[in-house]
């Protein structure tokens, strides 16, 4: 069943054979013309071979014309073009098209639930109850993710959501079970989801019945407020209602709301800049050229290779301008959430692995930073539930683009440093696992990682030490044993311990790579586990939910390398004696 | 002889690098403790549990003592150990600088109201305020503020005097931050005292509500929740209601010695009843009627609010009257439940009464959209009491404080009263007729030597949404100057002699068209050696790892 359309679709089909047409009707397009063409509609099975899609379309609209039926195919109005049409979301002017990916994305869970492109559900959606006056139950699933809140509705723990119309029946039920929960349970997890789930479904229902889609229309208010900007976002329904369109026609509906759409453009054209950024997809392009500029490392032998250089300045190109449209977008520094410090450290350690390799004339530093960035861009692109990529306005205590630029930058950048070093020592660690390491190797990979890890600490430090001064600043106080701040003078202290350690004598060469990559496990613990585990405290402002798996995941993954790596140390040490 | 001191066994234990690392690792581990406190308790919970507990601040103490020793024995200086000791230099200056920011700094906030001067600054830390009014004296109380220990502490009876006030001695017996409040039942002093307290609730489909009714007091006799109307009424007979209700001539009836008076209406002249005079004292806002026994003395009634005559200033009611008077009308228009005497139960509406035993757990249908009532307990010849015991905080905004007090009189040290005081709300004590005690625990005061306007709160919200955007505030600052206008704002403070004021919160006023601002308002006499600290240790360690190769190799066993 195709979610987004349930209703019927008239068609029309033209054969090639015979010459006549045939029409139909069907609630899922697709399914219905393979049988055609299979020949299982036994109707048609002797004018089989029908003429192609775009000859559909064409036919179509003069069905509309001719007979002005209730049922229209669903893309002939709704196409990608108003991904282009301004929209007042979240307290700024955004194109449509990012803001369908994001509402989607609310409630679903997925920014493109449908067959369609999101833009084009989101469009069939909002007109839903408009065309049909009727209530448009579970067109999509309220996204659930707590094994609570699917115990909750009866769910099997594997299900993923729920259906808007059965969180509607609940309703009562549920908030009583959610104010009970507040009052015994410590699941803040469990009562979050529950509330969430409650605003999805709000979402899912303005969205159907056509409040979502906002649509600008000079305010009546100034005289000649087209020219001064100044617009009054009305939903669409009222929008229908108010201009009196004719609301079995979905291209009526949706011409009237390009119209007024392109009326906003004309004096303000800002959101065309996020429509492009949105468009480009730049980070789906650097992924790509970031694993061949890594192919091409690996596989050109020379050290500085122009190909490899190009392509990996390629990439750095790509991220930089990514950040720059963000910039331009948002008009702030682009680091204020989670999705915007993880794309810092990966360009930070491009940059820095960059500066090093040549440097220190070492492509294994190349490589690394390579990795670095290919992981941070996986995590951008599919780790969405984790990193919401969408552009907020800050919170008003972050609004310094002074302190913010300098204080992120530096302790994400030191974050980058201290990646390449954790990658170098597992680098070291399953070389030693699968095939042992030689001595002038590990001192080689010693000096690698102590490079980093010396950048990343006095980095580490700075960073902390300006947050210190910037909340001094901006609230008055220098230290508070806020948990994010807590963590991140652990993280310091942990690689303090370890550098005097080995200072002391105490770690040797080979055991220094060890202590390394325990070390980064604070520094994950500041970065992510601070918002997505203890979940609470003054940089609330930064929190998301469905990092803790990942975090785990990582976890894991470093302990089984350990593992491994005693597991052959004790074997080493049998095969000596 | 500087030579001696570098190897004197104490001094190279305290400049040991062993040491360090054990320091820092008990340091960690601490911090991380702090971290899973703090997000499953809440922030105070976590400073007073973790951050500000004597083996954090010791822990800390000796990194200073380890940092300051492993300078010396590196002295005198050489020229190649600059970046190291700038290092240590900034670490111990931020130490000392963060030590006296904790012990001089003043660390509050001040709420600004619109329109109203202030200068008091209310400092994160609990004192237990003491006003005592002596008799006659309406306009100065006496006042004192007495801290409070940072931990749960019991004091050895009798404890040291906090507080002496005319011929009284006021001292503490127990104090606990993070405090829950428990309800426990204590008999009544008096036999002649009836008490009568009922727990029950009602349910309906997908509907559950919990209440109290009791004569304790005058709020609790009555209920209403939604159109159903609950009455507590144990001194009323259930035959004499049974008679009367469907009467509805009757409008009020009066009970006493097991005799049923029917009463048709009130006049103010007064009428006589089988030797009761009752007669109206005013029918608007609410009727109150006195009714005069034989033995003349009067009652004074509120027939609609209360069965009860009122006693003591129209506050309380008088639980030993011999008689009971009540309205009809009011249980007639709507589904009422009357709680009889010997624990019998009316229950009705219009003319349709029914009458029942209370039976406890057992549900008894009420007549209005299938709701039944439960008794789940019933107390007689108790007064409910507060006790306050310590409790794992939840979140910050919850947090209590309760301290148990003791009052003795100065002459023989006998205990004159004994009271439990929190913080959710103004404890009054009576020590003799009309000279009393008010107290609280409260938020330390600070007085500034000025005073702090609010003249206009500022807030923008990003378009289209109710999120503030920024706020700003427009404050007047009266000092001897005269008045300057200033603007507070986010990440831009106002610096007013030694203090800083920063743009902190806001709340909405009662007639949510006026704001409230929040300042806080900071005082650290530490700062500038913090900033220096960290400027060393930057530049330090930036130095030292540009030098470190030329120096010294990592060393290799």
């Amino acid at each position: 069943m195709n979610p987004v359309r349930p209703w019927c679709n008239t068609y029309v089909l033209l054969s090639e054979k015979t010459g006549k047409f045939y029409t139909g009707a069907t609630s899922n397009f697709k399914n219905r013309i393979e049988k055609h063409e299979k020949g299982l509609v036994a109707s048609t099975r002797p004018r089989r071979r029908f003429n192609g899609m775009k000859k559909f379309f064409v036919l179509i609209v003069l069905v509309i014309g001719l007979f002005s039926s209730g049922f229209i195919y669903a893309d002939m109005s709704c196409s990608n073009e108003i991904g282009k049409l301004p929209i007042l979301s979240h307290g700024r002017v955004k194109p449509l098209s990012v803001h369908a990916k994001e509402t989607l994305k609310f409630i679903t869970g997925k920014s493109n639930p449908g067959k369609t492109t999101s833009i084009q559900t989101y469009c069939d959606l909002s007109v839903a109850e408009i065309i049909k006056k009727e209530k448009a139950h579970d067109l999509l699933g309220i996204k659930v993710s707590h094994v609570g809140a699917k115990r909750f509705f009866e769910l099997s723990d594997s299900a993923k959501s729920v259906a808007p119309s059965k969180v509607l029946e609940s309703r009562a039920s549920l908030e009583r079970y959610i104010y009970n929960l507040e009052n015994t349970s410590k699941d803040k997890a469990l009562i979050n989801d529950l509330k969430a789930i409650i605003q999805r479904t709000r979402a899912y229902y303005e969205l159907v019945r056509g409040l979502d889609w906002k649509i600008p229309i000079p305010s009546k208010q100034y005289e000649d407020s087209a020219k001064l900007g100044k617009y009054e976002w009305t939903p669409l329904l009222s929008f229908v209602l108010s201009y009196k369109l004719n609301k079995k026609s979905k291209t009526d509906i949706i011409q009237a709301a390009q119209k007024a759409g392109n009326g906003y453009t004309q004096t303000d054209d800002h959101h065309l800049t996020e429509w492009k950024y949105d468009h480009l997809k730049l980070f789906h392009w650097a992924i790509l050229v970031s694993l061949l500029s890594l192919i091409l490392a690996f596989v050109l032998k020379k050290t500085f290779h122009p190909l490899t250089m190009i392509s990996v300045c390629l990439v750095l190109a790509m991220e930089v301008a990514a950040s720059i449209f963000r910039v331009v977008i948002s008009g702030r520094a682009p680091i204020s959430n989670m999705f915007e410090t993880v794309m810092w450290v990966g360009i930070g350690a491009l940059i820095f692995a960059l500066i090093l390799s040549v440097l220190r004339k070492e492509k294994l530093f190349l490589i690394f930073g390579l990795i670095i960035n290919i992981i941070c861009l996986f995590m951008m692109t599919f780790a969405t539930g984790m990193l919401d990529s969408s552009i907020r306005p800050l919170a008003p205590v972050l609004r310094d683009n002074f302190w913010l630029a300098t204080h992120v930058t530096s302790i994400t950048v030191s974050y980058a440093a201290l990646a390449m070093s954790w990658l170098i020592a597992n680098y070291y660690l399953i070389k030693v696992v699968i095939r042992g390491v030689e001595k002038e190797e590990i001192v080689k990979l010693n000096k690698l990682t102590y490079d980093c890890l010396k950048i990343g600490v006095v980095l580490l430090a700075a960073g902390i030490i300006l947050g210190g001064i910037w909340a001094d600043y901006s609230w008055g106080r220098f230290w508070g044993w806020d948990p994010k701040e807590t963590w991140s003078l652990i993280a310091l202290l942990a690689y303090i311990t370890v550098i005097h350690g080995r200072y002391a004598g105490w770690i040797s060469q080979k055991s220094f790579m060890p202590f390394v990559g325990l070390a980064f496990n604070t520094i994950l613990m500041a970065w992510f586990g601070v918002n997505y585990i203890l979940a609470t405290g003054l940089h609330s402002y930064g929190f998301s939910s469905g990092g803790a798996a990942f975090l785990g995941g990582v976890v894991l993954a470093q302990a089984i390398i350990f593992l491994l790596y005693f597991l052959s140390k004790i074997k080493q040490g049998k095969d000596c004696k | 002889m500087w030579n001696k001191f570098c190897k004197d066994k104490t001094v190279k234990f305290m400049s040991s690098l062993k040491l360090a690392v054990f320091l820092l690792v008990v340091f960690v581990l601490l911090s991380i403790w702090g971290t899973i406190v703090e997000s499953m308790y809440g922030a105070s919970y976590a400073k007073w549990q973790v951050y500000l507990s004597p083996l954090f601040i010791l822990t800390e103490v000796l990194l200073f003592i380890n940092i300051l020793f492993a300078t010396l024995v590196r002295l005198p200086f050489k020229k190649a150990r600059f970046g190291f000791y700038m290092i240590h230099l900034g670490l111990m200056s931020i130490l000392v600088g963060a030590a006296i920011t904790a012990f001089f700094g003043i660390d509050g906030s001040i709420t600004l109201l619109p329109g109203k001067k202030t200068n008091a600054i209310s400092i994160n830390e609990p004192v237990l305020v003491v006003h005592y009014w002596p008799k006659n004296e309406t306009k100065h109380p006496q006042m004192a503020n007495v801290s409070l220990p940072k931990v749960v502490r019991e004091y050895k009876k009798p404890s040291k005097t906090f507080f002496s006030f005319a011929e009284y001695n006021l001292s503490l017996d127990r104090y606990i931050p993070f405090a829950k409040s428990n309800t426990i039942w204590q008999p009544v002093k008096d036999p002649k005292q009836k008490t009568v307290s009922m727990m029950m609730e009602i349910k309906g489909h997908g509907f559950q509500r919990m209440f109290e009714l009791s004569n304790l007091s005058y709020e609790e006799t009555e209920k209403h929740l939604g159109p159903l109307f609950f009455q507590m009424a144990p001194q009323l007979n259930q035959e004499c209601l049974k008679k009367y209700i469907t009467d509805k001539k009757i409008k009020y009836l009066i009970e006493t010695d097991n005799k049923c008076i029917p009463l048709s209406q009130l006049t103010t002249k007064g009428e006589s009843f089988e030797g009761l005079i009752v007669k109206s004292l005013q029918q608007k806002p609410i009727v109150k009627a006195s009714i005069v026994l034989k033995n003349s003395k009067e009652y004074v009634f509120y027939p609609s609010k209360a069965v009860y005559p009122v006693v003591g200033g129209e506050l309380g009611l008088d639980l030993q009257a011999p008689i009971a008077f009540v309205e009809l009308n009011r249980f007639r228009e709507r589904p009422s439940v009357l709680f009889l005497k010997d624990d019998s139960l009316a229950i009705g509406k219009h003319e349709k009464w029914s009458f029942h035993d209370i039976q406890i757990h057992k549900a008894q249908p009420l007549p209005w959209m299938n709701i039944n009532i439960v008794v789940n307990r019933i107390i007689k010849n108790k007064i409910r009491d507060t006790e306050w015991s310590f409790d794992l905080p939840r979140d910050d905004a919850k947090t209590h404080y309760a301290a148990k007090v003791t009052v003795r009189s100065k002459k023989d040290g006998k205990e004159v009263l004994t009271a439990w005081v929190d913080s959710t709300k103004v404890n009054t004590l009576m020590l003799s007729e009309q000279s009393y005690l008010h107290m609280k625990i409260a938020h330390r005061q600070h007085t500034l030597p000025y005073q702090l306007e609010l003249d206009r709160f500022k807030m923008d919200t990003n378009p289209g949404t109710m999120q503030a955007a920024s706020y700003e505030s427009f404050v007047k600052v009266y000092d001897a100057q005269g008045i300057q206008n200033e603007h507070v704002y986010m990440n831009n403070p106002l610096k007013k002699g030694k203090f800083t004021f920063y743009q902190s919160s806001y709340f909405s006023l009662n007639n949510k068209k006026e704001y409230a601002s929040v300042l806080s308002v900071n005082y650290d006499p530490g700062r500038w050696l913090k900033y220096l600290g960290s400027l060393f240790l930057v530049l330090g360690s930036i130095l030292h790892y540009l030098k470190r190769k030329k120096v010294s190799k990592p060393m290799e066993k």
